[in-house]
C-alpha cells in the first residue's frame, strides 16, 4: 500500500512536469472567478483540440479559443457550476496521473477520445470529470458554430445587408 | 440655465419625443427633462456593428449580470450587447405586494430605443370596448378622433406593413411589407379555408422599406434586416426618438434638453388653479433646482408618470395633482402574454426562408368583437413566428464531431410558436401606491405595485389554448404544445392606465384632449392616460394622442385659455 502511494507521487511529479513542459508557453491570462494553476490552460487547451481537433487551414476555428471556453467559464457559470467545472479539470488532471501516467498530448488520438466518451458518458450533474467535459464541448460547439467562417459559408449569413426571402426553394 | 419656458416635457422617450418635436416645430421654446443620460444617435450605439462572432460571450448574458438582474434578464431584449439601454434591477428599487416585472429604459429615446416595433392602429371596436362590455369607463374619443393622427404619425415614423382591409385593424399609411414565409402563407390559406373572421396578416412594423423624403430629411435610410435593432440602428431603419423626433425637435433651436433630471414633482399654484412648473433633482449632483412652464406634458412612461402625479401633493391636492377622485394609480392594466402554443409542421420540405426580416406575423383579435359570446370578456391577438432552420449535427467528438458540424444540410422540421397578446380589464384593485416610509436615493417615495391577473384572464388563456390548437390541427401542426410561461404582469411592458382618460371627472383624471380635469395645462399622454388596452401593440395610439395633444394645447395657448 505504502509503495503504491509513493509510485502514484513518483508518477504524479513526472506527469507534472509533462504537463509543465506543455504549459511554458501558456498564456498569462486573469479571470475575473476562476483561478487557473500552472498547466490548467494547458490541460483545457489539450481537451479542447481533441474535443474539437484544429485543423490550420480551417478558417472557422478561433484560435483563441481555449480563451473564449475559459472565458465562457469565468463569465456565464454561476459559482456552482464554475466550482463543479475547475473540480472537474483538476479530477481529470490526478486521473490522467493515477489510471494513465500520461498527458493529453502524449496520448494518441484514440486513447484520448475513449478518456473523453467514457467520461461524457457520466451524469454531468453529477460527475466533475463528465461536467468539464460536456461543458467544454458545448463552449467549443457554441464558438464553432458562431464563428464568421462557419456562420457565412454553412449557414449563409450575412450580417450586412441583410436579405430576407420568404419563400426559396431549397438548393 | 434658462429657467422660464413655453413648455417642459418630463420624459424624452417615445411620447415626450414627439411631444418636443410638435412644440418645437411650432416655435415654443421647450425644455425636454430625461432622469436617464444622454444618447446620442449612432455615437451612443456602442455594440451597433458588432458582428455575431465580435461579441465576447456571442450573445450570452454574463452570470454576474443576470444573477444582480432577475427582473430585467426576464425581458427578451435584456442581452449581451444590450444590457446598457436598461435599468439595472437595484437602481430604482420598488416594492412588490404582488410580483410586477418593471423593465425601465432611462435615458433620452427610452425605450424606443430597444422596443418590438409593433405598430397596430385601434379600431372603434376597441375605443368602445369598456362601453360595449361593461367595465372601467367610456372612452372619451372615437377612432375618427385619432385617424387624421394616425397617418400623421406613421408618415413620419414609417410603418411598414400591408392593406389588409379588416375593420378591427384599421389600414394605415404603409411602406410596402416584407415577405410572408411559406409557412406564413400556409397557416394563412388554412384560417381562410375555415374561418371569416380569422385572419394572418404581416406584422406592421415601424421599419423603413422603401424611401420618402422624410425619411431622408431625418437622415435615415432603408432597414438592412440586420435583426439586431435594440443595440440602435446606425441606418435608422426602425424608428427611435433618438434618431427622428429629437434631432428634428432641436434643429428647430427651440429645444432645450436636460439629460440626469430626475422630476421629483409638479408644482401648482391654488390662486390661478394651474401648474406652474416642476421640481427637478439632478442625478449627478443632486442639486435641487425648478422650472417653469405656461403647460406641462407628462410623458415619463406609464409607472413614472403615475409617481410623479402621486408625489406631486399640495394643500390643494393633497393625494396627488388632480386626484380628487382618488383614481390615480388605480385601474393599471397589461397585456396577458402568458399563453404560449408551439408546434412543429413536417410539411413544405422543398422550401425554406432565405435572411432575416425585423418582424413577425399577427393574427388580430377574433373572439367578442361585436359581443361577448365567450365566458370571458373582451379578447386575444397574437403573435405568430414560425422558421426552420438547418440541422446541426452536434454529436461525436474529434473529428467525427467536425465532420458533423460541417454537413448542415439537412433541415428540421418547421417550428412554429404563438404567443396570446391578451386585453386584460382594469381594475381599482391593480393600482400602485406611494410607498409610506421608504424612498430612492433622491428622497421620492418608493412605488408599491399590487397588480395580478384575474379569472377574466385565465377563462381567455384557455380559450386561446382551444382555439388555437384547433386551427393548428386544421393546419397540420404536430406536437402541439401549451405553454403557461407564468410570467408576472410587466414583462409584457405594457402597462398602461392610472390616470385614465374619461368624460366624467369623478370617474377619470383626464379628458378626451388628455387634458387634466382638474389641472387644465397639464397633459398626460403616455400610457398613464389608456382607460382599456385593448390587445394591440399600444405605441403607435400613444404617440397619435401626443401629436393630437399637443395641437390642442398650442390652441388653447393661442387663445390664452391657459
Amino acid at each position: 500500500m505504502v509503495r503504491r502511494e509513493a509510485l502514484k507521487g513518483i508518477t504524479a511529479v513526472t506527469l507534472g512536469m509533462f504537463l509543465l513542459q506543455s504549459c511554458e508557453n501558456e498564456p498569462s491570462r486573469s479571470f475575473i472567478n476562476i483561478n487557473l494553476q500552472k498547466g490548467e490552460w494547458s490541460l483545457v487547451d489539450q481537451f479542447c483540440n481533441a474535443i474539437l481537433p484544429i485543423n490550420i487551414e480551417d478558417k472557422t476555428l478561433n484560435e483563441n479559443r481555449t480563451a473564449y471556453v475559459l472565458t465562457m467559464v469565468d463569465e456565464t457559470l454561476n459559482a456552482a457550476d464554475r466550482n463543479l467545472y475547475i473540480k472537474g479539470l483538476q479530477a481529470i488532471y490526478k486521473l490522467l496521473i493515477t489510471e494513465y501516467n500520461k498527458s493529453p498530448q502524449k496520448m494518441g488520438s484514440t486513447e484520448l477520445e475513449g478518456i473523453i466518451k467514457k467520461l461524457m458518458a457520466e451524469d454531468a450533474n453529477l460527475d466533475p470529470s463528465s461536467f468539464f467535459i460536456n461543458k467544454t464541448k458545448s463552449f467549443l460547439i457554441k464558438d464553432y458554430v458562431t464563428s464568421e467562417g462557419f456562420m457565412t459559408t454553412q449557414l449563409d449569413y450575412k450580417f450586412l445587408p441583410g436579405t430576407y426571402l420568404g419563400c426559396s426553394p431549397i438548393s | 440655465m434658462q429657467k422660464e419656458y413655453d413648455v417642459i416635457v418630463i420624459g424624452a422617450g417615445m411620447t415626450g419625443g414627439w411631444a418636443a418635436k410638435e412644440f418645437c416645430e411650432n416655435g415654443y421654446k421647450t425644455l425636454l427633462l430625461e432622469r436617464g443620460r444622454d444618447v446620442k444617435h449612432n455615437i451612443d450605439y456602442p455594440t451597433t456593428n458588432d458582428a455575431p462572432w465580435d461579441q465576447k460571450l456571442r450573445g450570452t448574458l454574463p452570470n454576474d449580470i443576470k444573477e444582480s438582474n432577475p427582473i430585467a434578464s426576464r425581458c427578451y431584449a435584456f442581452r449581451e450587447d444590450t444590457t446598457h439601454f436598461f435599468i439595472k434591477d437595484d437602481e430604482h428599487p420598488y416594492v412588490q405586494e404582488k410580483p410586477f416585472d418593471w423593465i425601465k429604459g432611462y435615458q433620452v429615446g427610452g425605450k424606443s430605443l430597444m422596443w418590438a416595433r409593433q405598430v397596430q392602429r385601434w379600431s372603434d371596436y376597441d375605443f368602445r370596448g369598456p362601453l360595449q362590455d361593461d367595465f372601467a369607463v367610456d372612452w372619451p374619443i372615437r377612432y375618427k378622433d385619432l385617424e387624421e393622427w394616425y397617418t400623421y404619425v406613421e408618415r413620419f415614423i414609417g410603418v411598414s406593413g400591408n392593406k389588409d382591409g379588416l375593420d378591427t385593424l384599421p389600414d394605415g399609411d404603409f411602406l410596402k411589407p416584407l415577405d410572408l414565409s411559406c409557412l406564413d402563407i400556409h397557416f394563412q390559406q388554412t384560417l381562410k379555408d375555415n374561418y371569416d373572421d380569422r385572419h394572418l396578416i404581416y406584422g406592421r412594423c415601424a421599419h423603413i422599406t422603401e424611401m420618402r423624403d422624410i425619411f431622408r430629411q431625418q437622415g435615415r435610410t432603408l432597414c438592412q434586416n440586420r435583426t439586431v435593432c435594440e443595440r440602435g440602428c446606425p441606418f435608422g431603419g426602425y424608428f427611435n426618438a433618438n434618431s427622428t423626433l429629437i434631432p428634428w425637435a432641436d434643429r428647430t433651436g427651440n429645444l432645450t434638453l436636460r439629460p440626469h433630471s430626475v422630476v421629483q414633482s409638479i408644482t401648482y399654484d391654488d390662486a390661478s388653479g394651474k401648474a406652474t412648473g416642476v421640481n427637478v433633482i439632478d442625478a449627478l449632483s443632486k442639486e435641487e433646482m425648478q422650472f417653469t412652464a405656461k403647460v406641462i406634458f407628462v410623458n415619463a412612461a406609464t409607472i413614472n408618470t403615475n409617481l410623479i402625479l402621486l408625489n406631486s401633493k399640495s394643500e390643494r391636492f393633497p393625494n396627488g395633482l388632480g386626484n380628487d377622485n382618488g383614481l390615480l394609480g388605480k385601474y393599471l392594466a397589461f397585456h396577458n402574454y402568458r399563453a404560449r402554443l408551439q408546434a412543429t409542421f413536417d410539411g413544405l420540405t422543398d422550401v425554406e426562408e432565405v435572411g432575416r426580416r425585423p418582424t413577425g406575423s399577427y393574427i388580430p383579435r377574433f373572439q367578442n368583437i361585436k359581443k361577448t359570446t365567450k365566458p370571458y370578456k373582451r379578447g386575444y391577438a397574437a403573435a405568430f413566428y414560425a422558421n426552420k432552420t438547418k440541422r446541426i449535427n452536434t454529436d461525436g467528438i474529434g473529428d467525427e464531431l467536425l465532420k458533423n458540424l460541417n454537413s448542415p444540410k439537412e433541415y428540421n422540421v418547421w417550428r412554429i410558436d404563438a404567443m396570446m397578446m391578451g386585453e386584460t380589464l382594469p381594475k381599482a384593485t391593480n393600482q400602485i401606491t406611494l410607498d409610506e416610509t421608504k424612498t430612492d436615493e433622491w428622497g421620492i417615495p418608493l412605488l408599491r405595485f399590487d397588480i395580478d391577473y384575474d379569472d377574466n384572464d385565465r377563462a381567455m388563456m384557455e380559450d386561446f389554448y382551444n382555439e388555437f390548437t384547433t386551427m393548428f390541427e386544421q393546419a397540420g401542426f404536430k406536437d402541439i404544445d401549451r405553454i403557461d410561461t407564468k410570467q408576472a404582469p410587466g414583462l409584457d411592458i405594457h402597462e398602461m392606465g392610472g390616470a385614465r382618460m374619461g368624460n366624467d371627472p369623478k370617474e377619470s383624471i383626464l379628458n378626451g384632449q388628455n387634458q387634466m380635469h382638474l389641472v387644465p395645462n397639464v397633459f398626460v399622454t403616455d400610457g398613464a392616460c389608456m382607460t382599456s388596452t385593448s390587445t394591440q401593440n399600444p405605441s403607435l395610439t400613444f404617440m397619435a394622442m401626443t401629436a393630437r395633444a399637443a395641437k390642442y394645447a398650442m390652441s388653447l395657448i393661442e387663445q390664452n385659455k391657459i
